[in-house]
Order: structure tokens, then sequence, then C-alpha cells
């Protein structure tokens, strides 16, 4: 690696401070598993690495009234092995299961994993159908942010230049409403999603009426999307056999799917419309108490 | 410029001065000489390169040496005492879990985290705890074996 | 004799084993010479360029660089595993030929600094237009990437009449197979350390497969005497045949080392690996086969084309090869084979686990399937009915001796539960291919000879030193050859000292590739301890008062058949003999009883005997995703005799994970000549998750002239593996995949044409 110079502020503040103070020289480095690796393949190069490491108290993972708040810090093993998470959003803690490896998860963070805006993020499509939320400081002052809004490009996010994310926050599922995610990879562990989806299903406890969803898809474009259409046509809807696979080619055309050495785009769009059928009812396998 | 490390690895103290673009692999093998942990892929891919941090198998590869400061490591070569072989290695040796011996030391560590934290995992969580852990000699038949037998072992 | 061993046959733990798991194992990236340098290598990033100038100025300026060296100092030598074949320079003269060709080189004080240098040597390039298929690279007014044309050799052989069989063949079947190029995937990256030293003594440190063919190379392409060049295998991450030739690498270390006067480390870095390393070749058959409504087999026609890759390696003795094993499995009367192998601007190919077979098992086998099911026979009887026995010749004159094929295939088909499961509706099926392959070596590669020369001496306390040429690559060899020597003298495992690998210390041996050393060196280790338990014996029957016809050496002594009371110890005996002055020491040499050169038709030598097998797959295909899952895998190996049970069971359990790798998900992919997937994240070998417990069977034939009735093991693990998934896959759900990898995305294409 090239050289650079390590700096270890003692708060999110003064973080900010130097990000700002170093500019494009400078990144932040949390678990480092992502940064480290682009750094030795000589892909970025920068000058000053901001570690957040030595900033207390980021590594929390608390329950609030409607919704579970991870600190930057948190490890992906932590919050996979997180009794919290796994009674409260136990999707969550299987997901991050599918990430990487053990030793990966040790380290890395979710925060970090979500800054790296990978296009076949794992947690990247979950979040975004729990209605995820990110808090992030700026010399500013904090704002909040929906996860949704937050990835913009290949590996690009919607921070700013001395921004730096402090907190994930991601609602309960109230009740009636399931979310699952499913990968689609070639091996089972280590590989990144050719196709990742995530689909959330409210349903209403009258009539088994599906009220709202969210379908969610991750490693086809340059940022995860949503299928809007195909969530419209399950709106209002009791998900019978034929509606569902039907829905599902519709969520297969709302985008034409990246083409890559893992995948074309051809079978990456095949992908999606097996995926989200599987997903919505696996969902509703799980929404009407099934087996999970 | 350098600064001052310190960390404990395999029980003993030590102080160094290192650079900050240097990974804990790079450290371990060269600055301490424990060239039992071994560089393979230099990318997180391959698993060779683990070590137990604070208790936690860990890619020493993509790792800051200085992100280690104060922490406590153990390498292969501190497992075995005296003469006496841990029984990971053992069961590895005897079981035939051992071809070309290049991924050995990471599967053997990344096997003891398990084991700290789970004394008696299924098969499938030791699958799952050796998932990063890449062996292109044995097909993986025999490194499932010999865990499991000390898994399985009172 | 046979049944009653201490040694052989039994699960002994590799001798090495401690070591390793303790990390006292020294590889090669483990070794600190004094003063050595750490040198990095300036590798082309267009696939075909003349090179107009090279200005290494300002990287030798740099500090703590200490020498570079371009084209100019290499010029002239040629690089090729056939001397009179090479083509490759080690650093680029005039044109480079692959993203990824060497150069030039920095020798520095660390590799930090060499990679700073390498950036400031100044290269100006004339880019030519690349060619990267065969097919295209063999039309009139392609680019040539070399002088001689971009056919490296056009091969023709005949045997027969096939035109006149085809014409009196009930069916012809004709198929189009084609094979991708496989890495290795050697944990451990390719490295050398080399010191040419001021005497001019030439030391290279290096993970090779070949010492003692190795020092010669080096000696020839070097023009150095044999007795200053010493090689010294150390401790190797892995092999498969990827160290089976001289690597452009360990001659640029010599010259950075001939300049500085320093050992000269060279380390690949797994990218460089990935693009650089060698593969198996890539090959397209075509493959016609006549056979009568009865199953028979009358003639075979093959095409191959081979795609060499840039340079010359070991591309046309596999090629060559691929010919003899058009005959090998099922008994073919008459056969024609035409092969071009073809030079393309990619990385080039070389030896891999199998050389050759298995991409053409791939064919045949996937077409016995096709066969069978035409004929409306059980694929299993269709094999039986062409199987090559015990004592046949096969039409290119290859005499089978000692041959297991037939019990493989009935114990592969029963475990795996054929009856129940074969033509089976549903998602699951299953599918059987058989193999043989070369049992101990072949007269080939390194003049008429496939020899071994080992030297034993047994020490005044009745230990032993064992002294070979061999090489451990992880296999095991040191161990079971450990093991007969510890049968023949009666003496135990741990009282043996292996010394192999050290072109110093030991004698002659081919080395380890063609799966030979466990055949060629076991015979060898159990003549020259048959030498010293003569003597053992001699002064034991003077000691006991006995007939030496009488005594056994066993259990560590030498007692009177019968009557085990009567016994001496055979430290006793050995200390006995040392202070009456009696040297207990033997040496063995074996070559090969096969009397034949290489075959002026074939180009193949003798092979001294064959090791069949066969694999049986059951596999699920999820028709949705085209996603195939094995359930069960079952391999029934011929090994001959079993020497160690627990290293045989590890090279069918590792080849056949390769196999299905090759089978599944493996392939080096290529747009222009670059490689899209160069890391293990995305060239897909099989991590612990994706694989099935896999069955050994093994099935001992007790071959004529094999050590105690044992061959070779090392490659054919992996043979038949693709053949039997394509197979399965098409019980499966009923479609035929031809090109490998099978990734799921072909299955599903060929699901939905299918519909």
């Amino acid at each position: 690696m090239k050289r650079f110079e390590l700096l270890e502020p003692n708060s999110i503040e003064e973080a900010c401070r130097l990000l700002s103070q170093y500019g494009e020289e400078a990144k932040v480095i949390a678990g480092g598993t992502a940064l480290v690796k682009l750094m030795k393949k000589r892909l970025v190069h920068p000058s000053y690495l901001v570690n957040m490491k030595g900033v207390k108290d980021l590594g929390f993972i608390r329950e609030g009234k409607d919704r579970l708040t991870i600190g930057a810090l948190a490890t992906l093993r932590e919050i996979e092995k997180s009794s919290l998470v796994r009674q409260r959003l136990q999707v969550v803690a299987e997901m991050v299961h599918t990430i990487g490896s053990v030793q990966i998860r040790n380290v890395g963070t979710l925060a970090g994993n979500l800054c790296f805006a990978d296009p076949a993020s794992d947690p990247a499509p979950i979040l975004i159908a729990l209605g995820a939320n990110l808090k992030v400081v700026s010399l500013e002052g904090r704002r909040v942010l929906p996860l949704e809004e937050f990835f913009t490009d290949f590996y690009e996010t919607a921070l700013s230049r001395d921004e730096i994310v402090e907190e994930i926050q991601i609602p309960f599922l109230p009740r009636g409403s399931e979310a699952v995610y499913l990968k689609h990879t070639m091996r089972v562990a280590f590989d990144l999603a050719i196709v990742g989806v995530a689909v959330r299903l409210d349903m209403s406890s009258k009539d088994g009426v599906c009220m709202n969803s969210k379908i969610v898809l991750g490693g086809v474009g340059s940022t995860p999307v949503r299928a809007k259409k195909a969530e419209g046509l399950l709106k209002g809807k009791v998900l019978g056999d034929s509606l569902i696979p039907e829905v599902a080619v519709v969520a297969s055309t709302e985008i034409d799917p990246i083409q890559d050495v893992r995948a074309s785009a051809e079978y990456r769009r095949e992908m999606i419309e097996v995926f989200v059928e599987r997903g919505i009812k696996e969902a509703l396998d799980r929404a009407n108490g099934g087996a999970s | 410029m350098k600064r001052e490390l310190q960390l404990k690895v395999n029980g003993e103290d030590y102080t160094l001065e290192v650079e900050p673009q240097r990974t804990l692999l790079e450290v371990i093998r060269n600055d301490l000489g424990l060239t039992g942990t071994k560089l393979g892929c230099g990318g997180g891919e391959c698993g060779a390169c683990t070590v137990m941090l604070d208790g936690k198998a860990v890619k020493s590869c993509l790792m800051l040496a200085l992100d280690a400061k104060g922490k406590e490591i153990w390498t292969i070569e501190g497992l075995i005492r005296g003469e006496e072989l841990h029984p990971l290695q053992r069961a590895f040796v005897e079981r035939g879990a051992i071809q070309c011996g290049f991924c050995t030391p990471g599967m053997i560590m990344a096997s003891k985290a398990l084991l700290d934290e789970n004394p008696h995992p299924s098969e499938q969580e030791i699958k799952d705890a050796l998932a990063g852990n890449l062996c292109r000699c044995t097909g993986y038949v025999k490194i499932l074996e010999a865990v499991l037998s000390v898994a399985r072992a009172d | 004799m046979v049944d009653d061993c201490s040694a052989i046959g039994k699960r002994v733990p590799r001798i090495d084993g401690i070591e390793k798991a303790t990390g006292t194992a020294k590889y090669l990236g483990d070794l600190k010479i004094a003063g050595m340098l750490y040198g990095k290598i300036l590798r082309s990033p267009y696939p075909h360029a003349k090179i107009l100038k090279v200005d290494p100025s300002k990287a030798e300026k740099v500090k703590g660089v200490r020498a570079v060296v371009t084209g100019k100092d290499t010029k002239g030598i040629r690089l090729c595993v056939i001397p009179h074949l090479g083509n490759k320079p080690p650093l680029a003269e005039d044109k480079v030929r692959f993203i990824g060709d060497e150069i030039a080189a920095v020798a520095a004080d660390s590799e930090e600094i060499a990679e700073e240098a390498l950036d400031l040597i100044e290269v100006e390039y004339e880019e030519l237009p690349g060619v990267f298929d065969p097919f295209e690279a063999m039309k009139a007014d392609a680019v040539k990437i070399h002088e001689g044309g971009n056919t490296a050799i056009h091969i023709s052989r005949s045997y027969g009449d096939v035109e006149k069989a085809l014409g009196e063949s009930d069916h012809v079947f004709e198929d189009r197979f084609e094979t991708q190029a496989q890495l290795h995937c050697c944990l451990e990256p390719h490295g050398c350390i080399v010191h040419l030293d001021r005497s001019g003594n030439l030391t290279v440190w290096i993970t090779t497969q070949i010492p003692h063919p190795y020092r010669k190379m080096l000696a020839d392409v070097l023009r150095m005497p044999l007795n200053k060049v010493r090689v010294v295998k150390v401790f190797m991450g892995g092999g498969f045949g990827g160290r089976f030739e001289m690597d452009p690498i360990e001659i640029i270390a010599y010259f950075l080392s001939k300049k500085t006067g320093r050992p000269v480390r060279i380390i690949n870095t797994q990218d460089e690996q990935f693009t650089t390393g060698r593969t198996r070749y890539p090959m397209v058959i075509d493959i016609k086969t006549g056979v009568k409504k009865d199953g028979t087999i009358l003639a075979r026609d093959v095409k191959v084309v081979t795609d060499n890759g840039a340079y010359n390696s070991h591309g046309i003795t596999i090629t060559m090869g691929v010919g003899t094993k058009c005959t090998y499995l099922w008994s073919v009367p008459h056969v024609r084979y035409e092969a071009d192998v073809v030079f393309t601007n990619k990385v080039y190919g070389g030896a891999f686990r199998g050389y050759g077979n298995p991409q053409i098992t791939f064919a045949i086998e996937s077409q016995m399937d096709m066969i069978s099911e035409k004929l409306g026979m059980d694929v299993k009887d269709l094999c039986l009915k062409n199987a090559n026995y015990g004592g046949q010749l096969t039409c290119m004159g290859h005499k089978v001796t000692s041959c297991g094929l037939k019990d493989c295939i009935d114990k592969a088909v029963e475990a795996i539960g054929w009856k129940e499961k074969r033509r089976k509706p549903g998602d699951r099926g299953v599918g059987i291919a058989s193999l043989m392959h070369t049992g101990g070596g072949v007269r080939l590669l390194f003049g008429d000879c496939n020899l071994s020369d080992v030297f034993i001496k047994m020490n005044n306390d009745g230990t032993i030193d064992l002294s070979s040429g061999m090489a451990e690559i992880g296999q095991g060899s040191d161990t079971a050859l450990a093991q007969i020597a510890a049968e023949e003298l009666g003496v135990r495992v741990e009282d043996i000292n292996v010394m192999t690998g050290d072109t110093w210390t030991t004698p002659q041996c081919l080395g380890a590739w063609g799966s030979r050393e466990l055949f060629v060196a076991g015979n060898a280790v159990k003549m020259a301890a048959g030498e010293i338990r003569q003597k053992l014996v001699e002064e034991a029957s003077r000691m006991l008062e006995a007939r030496a016809d009488d005594l056994i050496a066993k259990e560590q002594k030498v007692y009177v058949r019968g009557n085990p009371q009567k016994s001496v110890s055979i430290a006793q005996v050995a200390m006995t003999c040392y202070n009456r002055g009696r040297i207990l020491a033997g040496r063995g040499c074996y070559d090969d009883p096969t009397t034949y050169i290489p075959d002026s038709k074939t180009g193949y030598g003798g092979v001294p005997t064959y090791a069949f097998g066969t694999h049986a797959i059951e596999v699920e295909v999820d028709r949705k995703t085209g996603e195939v899952k094995v359930l069960d895998f079952v391999a029934a190996h011929d090994v001959g005799k079993v020497i160690n049970p627990m290293m045989a069971e590890g090279q069918i359990e590792g080849g056949g994970l390769q196999g299905l790798g090759y089978a599944l998900s493996e392939g080096l992919v290529w747009e222009e000549g670059i490689v899209l997937n160069p890391n293990f994240q995305d060239y897909r070998i099989f991590y612990i998750n994706d694989v099935p417990r896999i069955k050994s069977i093994m099935v001992e034939s007790i071959d004529p002239d094999g050590p105690y009735g044992a061959k070779g093991l090392g490659e054919p693990g992996l043979v038949p593996t693709a053949a039997a998934v394509a197979n399965a896959i098409y019980d499966a759900v009923g479609v035929r995949i031809k090109s490998l990898p099978m990734t799921p995305e072909k299955i599903l294409r060929a699901l939905k044409e299918k519909e």
C-alpha cells in the first residue's frame, strides 16, 4: 500500500473536521475490510485515513420504542449474534449471516458496508424495505436521511464531503408485516449476490389483503432499485397463486439489469422474476405464521 | 512516519515501531518472525492469514497493524504447549486433514476461534465458521472430520 | 505377505504433518536468506504490441534499487519445457504477446521500493491487433503472433480404416464439446529465490515438482555445468502440475542476482497468478463415433483445436496425449486424430492434473451416455461391452496390465443407487463416467527413461536415512515411501528420515507428474531397502545361528520364522554390522519396464501401468435458476494396492472437488485478452459450504509391476468428474450441456430452448 497518515479523532465531530480539512485526500476507515483491499489493489490512494475506531460509544445496538438503532461501529458479527436483533428483526440477522465470512464480519461494520455502496450490498435492499434511516453528522450538525435516498451510483452515496454516518435506524415491523431477503449466488457462502431481493409485505389482519409492499432489488443496477410497478400490483389485493407470478414478471421488466463477469443481464432479469416470486411467497408464508 | 505499536502476541508483549500502511499480517511475519500465518491472496479471500484477535478470527491481511494496538493476538505458533499439540493440531495430523499445509494454520485458527466460543458445534456451524477459508488440496472432507472429532470429544 | 503388513495399507499420518500443523514448515515466502533482495516484474498492459523502447534509467536511480534488467540482458534465451519448442523469452525483446508478458524487472531492498521503481521504467509500445480465438487465429488473414505462424503444430494420426468403419456403423454420432481454461489456484503463489554467488555457484530455492529435470533445464538455458547448479525444493503450497516447468521469473531472478551478486526473491502476487499463471488448455473437441446397434464401438474420428495461448509450454505434448486417449478407455479398433495447437494473445497454458485427459474424457464419456440412450442400452452395459481388460493392447499398441475398471463401474453404480435413481421423473438424476490414465508416469518428456534412483542407509542404531530426488508436493509421497521402506526393513515409519527435494543431496528422479512417484520411486525404494535387508539378515543369521532363508525382519527385530523368541533387535544387528565394518547401505534404481521409446506416430512412449476409475454423481437441478446441487458423489478408483488409505482418500476427495469446479463453476473469462475474473471472488473455486462428502471406494487390482501392487493416484481424481456431472444433469432435466463450465446460466438457457 502507498504511505498515508493515520488520523485518530476522539469524537465524530472531530472526524468531520478532519474530513473537511483534508478534502479529497482523506477517507474514513472503520472496519477497513473493503477499504484496505482497494488500497492494496491501488484503486484508491488516500493520503489520510480518518480512523473511526477511536471514537467511543459508537458500537451500540439499542432498542427504541419503535425501532432498532445500530451505531456506526457495530460489527456485522455483533449484529448477527445480537439477541435483540434476532428477536425483534430476525430478517436482519439472517441477512447479515450471508455476508462474506466470519472473519470479515468480525471486523466489518454495517455502516461501512452501506457507505461502500457496492451495488450487490446485502444490507441495502432489506434495510430499504424496512424503511431504515441513517443519522449522519457534519460540521453543520446532524440530519436524518432515508436509506432509500442514500445510494446515488456505483460506490457512491449522498454523503457530502465532511459527512459521517453515526447510526442506522431500523423501524420494527408492525404486526401483520413480514420481510424476507433472498440472495442468489453461485456458491453457498462468500459470493456477492447476482441478484438480491428484499420483499416486505404489510398484510391486513382482517381479510388477508396486502395493504402495502416494498420490493427492493440489489445487485442488478448501479444502486438498489424498488420495483414500484410490481408493488402497485400487490396493493389492496389478496395474494393468490396466479397474481404472484404476474407481479414477479412485472418486477423483472422494471429495470435493465447490469451485465458483468458474474452474470449476463438476461440471466439477472430471469432471476429477478424467480426470486421476487419466491420472496413474496416466503414473506406471505411468514405473515401467515408459517415456518420460517 | 513510524508509530509505536504495543500488542500481545501468543502471550508475549511487544512494543514495535510501525508505519501506518503496514498490515497486521506483514508485521506478524516480518517484524515478529512468526511465519506460520501465511500470505495467500492478500485480499481477504483465501483465509490463509487468519489469526485470533481478542478471541475473534480475523483476516490479518486486511487489518492495519496499528489497529491491533492493545489487543491480544494468537497465531498458529501459540497453540502448542511445550511439546503438547493442541487437540485441533493433533486431529488435523491424525485424520489426514493436511496435504500441502498452506491453508492449515488459517483453518486451525478459524476452528479454534469457533471452539473457544462454541465447544460443541454442529457440522453446519463448523462449515459456517470455515466458510471463508480456502483449501485446494483436500476437498475439505477430512478438515471437517478433524474439527468434528474435536467438537464431539468431551 | 501383503495382508500381513505393518506399514503398507495403514492410515499412517503424514510425516511432515506436525511441522505443517504448528506453522514451523517453511515455505518460500518464509525464508530469509542473508542479503536477499526483492524483485518485481513489469508486465505488458497490451495483449499484442511491438516494443519500441525500454528505458530503465529513472528506475535505476531510485534509492534502494540494486539492479534493473530488460530483454537486452536475457537476449537470445527461449524457454519451454520441451527445449526445441522454446519461444518464450524471459523478458520481451521485440514484442509482447499477452497482457502480463514480462518486459523488465527490478531488484531492490524491499518490495515497496521495487514497485515504486517499476512505475518509473519507460516503455514505448506500438499496439498491434490481437487475436483471441484459435479459430480466428487459424484464418489466413489473421495477425501473426509468431514468425512461424499461429499454428504451433498440426497433428495427424490414423489407425486402421476409419472411413470404412464409419461406413459399416449402424449409427454415427457427431458432437462438439468445449472446455475452458482452469487455473490451478494453488493457495501459495509461485515464487523463487535465486542466488548466483561470486564463485559461480547457482542456488535456486523454488516451488517445483521436478527438482532434477529442473536443474538440468537451468543448466542448459544458462549454459552452466550441472555441478554448479543446486535446486532446493522447499515446502510447497500446492502443485497440481502448475510447477512442472521453468517459469520466466526464475531466469529473471537469475539475471538480477548476476548483476548484484545477491540472492533475489520474486514471488507472484495472487493477481499475477490469476493473470499470468499457467492454465489447463481450453479445447474444442469434435468427436465422431461409429457404433453397431449392439453397442460395439467401431470407429472414432476426433478433431481437436487447442488454444495454446501466447507461447509454447506443454500444449503440444498434451494435445498429442489427447490423441492416445481417444482409444484409452473403450476399445476402439479404428481411430483417426487430427489436432491443431494454435497461438492466441492470451496467457499460455501448462500442465494441470490430468494432462489433457479431463478434456477428452468429458467429450468421450458425455457422448457414451448419449450413444447409450439412442441405442436403448444402459450406459453401464455399453461401457462394459467395450471396456479394455487386463492383458489387452489398444489399437495404438498400449498394453493394459492390471485393470480394475469393471469393479469400479459395478461398485460406483451400486453405491450411488443407480437402479433406484436412474431415469426417474423429477429434478434429480444420476450419471457416471469412467477414466483411464497413466498410473506410473510415461516416457515422454525427459528422454527415453522414466526412472527414479534412491539411496538408503541404515544408521548404527537401526534408524534410516532415505534419499530420493522425488518431490513431495503435498500429495504425501514422502510418507508413502517411508511406509514402503519401513515395511521392507521391518522398522517403524518414524524411524525413517526422508530426504527429498535438494539436488545436492539426492540422486536422480524425474519428479512428481504423471502420477508416477509412488510407482517408480516406490519400486526404487523397495530395491534399495531390499539390499539392506539382505545384509541385515545375513548378519542376523550369523548372530542367531540360523539360516538366512528362515529369517524375517519385522516389528524392529529379526526373528526365525515360526520361532519368534529366537530374535535379535534390528538396532543390535545394525550396531554389530557397524562394529564389524559392514556398511548397511542400499541403492535402487528403477526404470519402468516398458520398452518402447516415444512412438513416432503418437509421440507418446510406453506407460508402465494404467489407473482406472468411475465417478457416479447424483444431482438436483433447480429448473428455475439452473443451479445444480451435487447430492452424492461416489468415486471408485483402481489404485492397484492402497499404500496409505487416508492419503489415497485425500487424493480422491481433493481431485474430485477440483473436478466439480471444472464441471460447474471454474474458468478464466477473457475480453479482448483481459482477464475479467482475476481473484477468488469471481473465479469460482469451491469453499467448504459448497461441497458434498465424496465417498471413496478403492479397488485393488494389484499391479504386477507396482510396489506391493500399487499404482498412481495423483491425477485420476478429477478426470471423469465433469462428464459424470453432465450425464447426471441430463438424467435429471433432459438437457445436454457440451461446454464447460456448466453454469446455471447455460443450464437455464438450455432448459428454455427445450421448452
